[in-house]
């Protein structure tokens, strides 16, 4: 079987042209075989309705009289870059608000634009010969701009990390909340709908391609940053009117103690061409793989837990090292749906024509990491020998031993040296003040915020931070005390730096 | 009347507990109490009659506080059923239906927060006092 886009298209505009979901795909493959639903279908809708922190709108406010050359513009106190001409900003939807911080951003503005709201908008410049201006204060509406064009440098994920945590301590990412020692597992994308998935070789899916985007008509514009075919994991940069999109499908997000992003509803439309496009249409969520990785670990490599499909990801229950884990998605399914729904019924009522690529995105490549000229040391590399005390020790002998050594932290150690609490100097002399002497295991503190050897410097000085604490014992997988790194060390060290 | 309160880091030290029954002369009845890192939660019982003046009181000590007596709402047409909620809910509370919207069963939840924070587009709402 073979057919061209024109045959579609002129399907689509007399009446005829059968179109159903990549769900509904799925399935009807599975009960007719490929050759023949690729006979009876002309198009497979996809959708995907997912955080897309990767987006952002082009505007242009107009000219103000007297005219200003915009150096610095806010709308609704979110900055947007106006390094191009005078009166053109691009608001990228992760921007943060100057003065609510994390609660408001470029998503919200995006989104209250989309509500028909009125938006501050605050502007600085020098002033020149030909734009004297140096300040406008105005509010503004989307009706009111010239234009208004999202581009989005990397939206549609083929696929994505499912997401655990196996530290003992909440941590919260943008992969949502991960609840300690393993307590969830949380996973992004639209598996049998993604719309990338079924189209995994981009036959049909290229530059110039017609897609849904927020619910208007929107354009492939390439491939998207960080565009890794090779492993599974392509990506679009899209781009449509803001104008005419909806609330419904371009919704603004805060991920907890993360930041802001955008919650994109993309789908596009796949012509079925020949068999081979119909196979790849037909995919299901169990043929598609994931790994779920330890998102407690703040590096570019993430230790890998176990291979996943979406199936069962979906099934709301997986299994990590012999645990029963609940499962939850970060992207919606249930919109994903309408997503690929109200595509299909644009084509079937002949508001949507399908378009040929006028570009192919490539097939193949995967992401390089970035080109780092300076090393970023160490904990091993900064870290100082500190003296311990055997558990079963009294406040006293804690007191002599911190006095003999001048540190102000003392980690505890059991039997076979392994680190179960640790004493401050102020522990211990609260204790005597309240001549508390006796057994130190009540006065030690038994949660110890620890680093390895390995991690990197600034995740040592972002925990100090984080816990306010003033020191971290450094522990290898035995749990065996190596040193210790102290946060007046490390300003010492960073300060150093500085100066060279 | 019950209620939850919520201590930053920035107050955890303070003795807002003691300072706010005698300023009011109110007795406080502390029903439990959790400290997790720089955070700390305490859960108690007021008179119904002096809780404003209690409530007042401890908000300008910059508490957050929490009626535990009004169940937790989901704001239905907000809601974009992402399910980033589901999984951090401890008591199971919070689940996928047949068509994946997602639904929260009020009966079950035991008002732990989880999904107020996890909620991207917050619309799950701890009655606030
Ligand atoms: S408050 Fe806690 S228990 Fe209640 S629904 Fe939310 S996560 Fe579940
Ligand atoms: S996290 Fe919020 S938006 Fe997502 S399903 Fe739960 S309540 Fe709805």
């Amino acid at each position: 079987m073979r057919r061209t886009i024109e045959e579609i298209n002129e399907k689509i505009r007399d009446g005829s042209v059968n179109v159903v979901t990549a769900e509904e795909m799925t399935a009807l493959v599975q009960e007719l075989g490929v050759s023949e639903a690729a006979r009876q279908v002309d198009v497979v809708t996809t959708g995907t309705f997912g955080a897309m922190c990767s987006s952002g709108v082009f505007f242009n406010f107009g000219h103000s009289d007297p005219p200003i050359k915009m150096q610095r513009v806010w709308l609704n106190d979110v900055e947007a870059y106006t390094g191009i001409a005078a009166v053109d900003a691009y608001l990228g939807a992760t921007q943060l608000s100057d003065t609510k911080g994390m609660d408001y951003g470029g998503s919200h503005v995006i989104e209250d634009l989309l509500k028909g709201e009125e938006v501050w908008l605050k502007a600085i410049a020098y002033g020149t010969d030909c734009y004297p201006r140096k300040r406008i204060d105005t509010s503004i509406t989307l009706d009111d701009m010239n234009q208004a064009i999202m581009v989005n440098p990397r939206n549609a994920y083929q696929k994505y990390n499912a997401a655990t945590n196996c530290s003992s301590k909440t941590i919260y990412t943008y992969m949502g909340t991960l609840l300690p020692n393993n307590g969830n597992v949380t996973y992004s994308g639209a598996g049998v709908l993604s719309p990338l998935s079924n189209d995994p070789n981009y036959e049909t899916i290229g530059v110039g391609t017609r897609i849904f985007l927020g619910g208007a008509q929107g354009y492939i514009i390439s491939e998207g940053t960080q565009h890794s075919p090779s492993g599974g994991f392509g990506t679009l940069m899209v781009t449509g009117n803001l104008k005419k999109m909806k609330r419904e499908y371009i919704r603004a997000a805060t991920f907890y103690k993360y930041g802001t992003t955008m919650y994109v509803g993309l789908g596009i439309p796949i012509p079925i061409l020949n068999d081979d496009i119909a196979r790849a249409t037909a995919v299901s969520d169990a043929e598609i793989v994931t790994g779920v990785y330890d998102y407690s670990v703040p590096r570019r490599s993430k230790p890998e837990l176990r291979k996943v499909t979406y199936e069962e990801l979906k099934s709301g229950m997986i299994d990590l090292n012999g645990k029963e884990v609940k499962t939850s998605s970060l992207s919606s399914f249930y919109m994903a749906r309408q997503v690929a729904a109200e595509l299909k019924s644009w084509i079937k009522s002949g508001k949507f024509f399908l378009s040929s690529p006028v570009e192919r995105i490539p097939v193949e490549g995967s992401t390089k990491p970035m080109k780092q000229t300076q090393e970023m040391p160490l904990i091993k590399d900064v870290m100082v020998p500190v003296a311990t005390i055997k558990v079963g020790f009294s406040v006293y002998e804690a007191a002599k031993k911190i006095i003999e050594d001048r540190f102000n932290h003392l980690p505890v150690v059991d039997e076979d040296k392994r680190l179960v609490g640790i004493v401050t100097s102020w522990d211990v002399s609260k204790a005597l003040a309240l001549s508390k002497d006796g057994d130190l295991a009540p006065i030690m503190t038994r949660n110890v915020i620890t680093v390895s050897p390995e991690d990197p410097v600034d995740l040592a000085v972002r925990l100090l931070e984080k816990h306010n604490i003033s020191a971290l014992p450094v522990i290898d997988k035995d749990r065996k005390v190596l040193g210790i790194v102290t946060g007046e060390g490390l300003s010492k060290l960073i300060s150093r730096g500085l100066r060279q | 009347m019950k209620l939850l309160l919520r201590f930053n880091s920035e107050i955890i030290k303070k003795p807002i507990i003691a300072e706010a029954v005698l300023e009011t002369g109110v007795k406080l009845e502390i029903e439990r109490a959790r400290v997790e890192g720089p955070q700390g939660e305490i859960v108690v019982n007021v008179p119904d009659d002096s809780c404003r003046e209690v409530v007042n009181v401890l908000k300008r000590k910059k508490v957050e506080v929490t009626r535990l007596d009004v169940p937790i709402t989901k704001d239905e047409e907000n809601c974009i059923h992402c399910g980033a909620c589901v999984s951090a809910c401890p008591v199971g509370a919070i689940r996928y239906e047949y068509d994946w919207r997602v639904r929260m069963d009020e009966k079950l939840c035991v008002q732990c927060g989880n999904c107020v924070n996890a909620c991207p587009v917050r619309v799950i709402k701890l009655p606030e006092y």
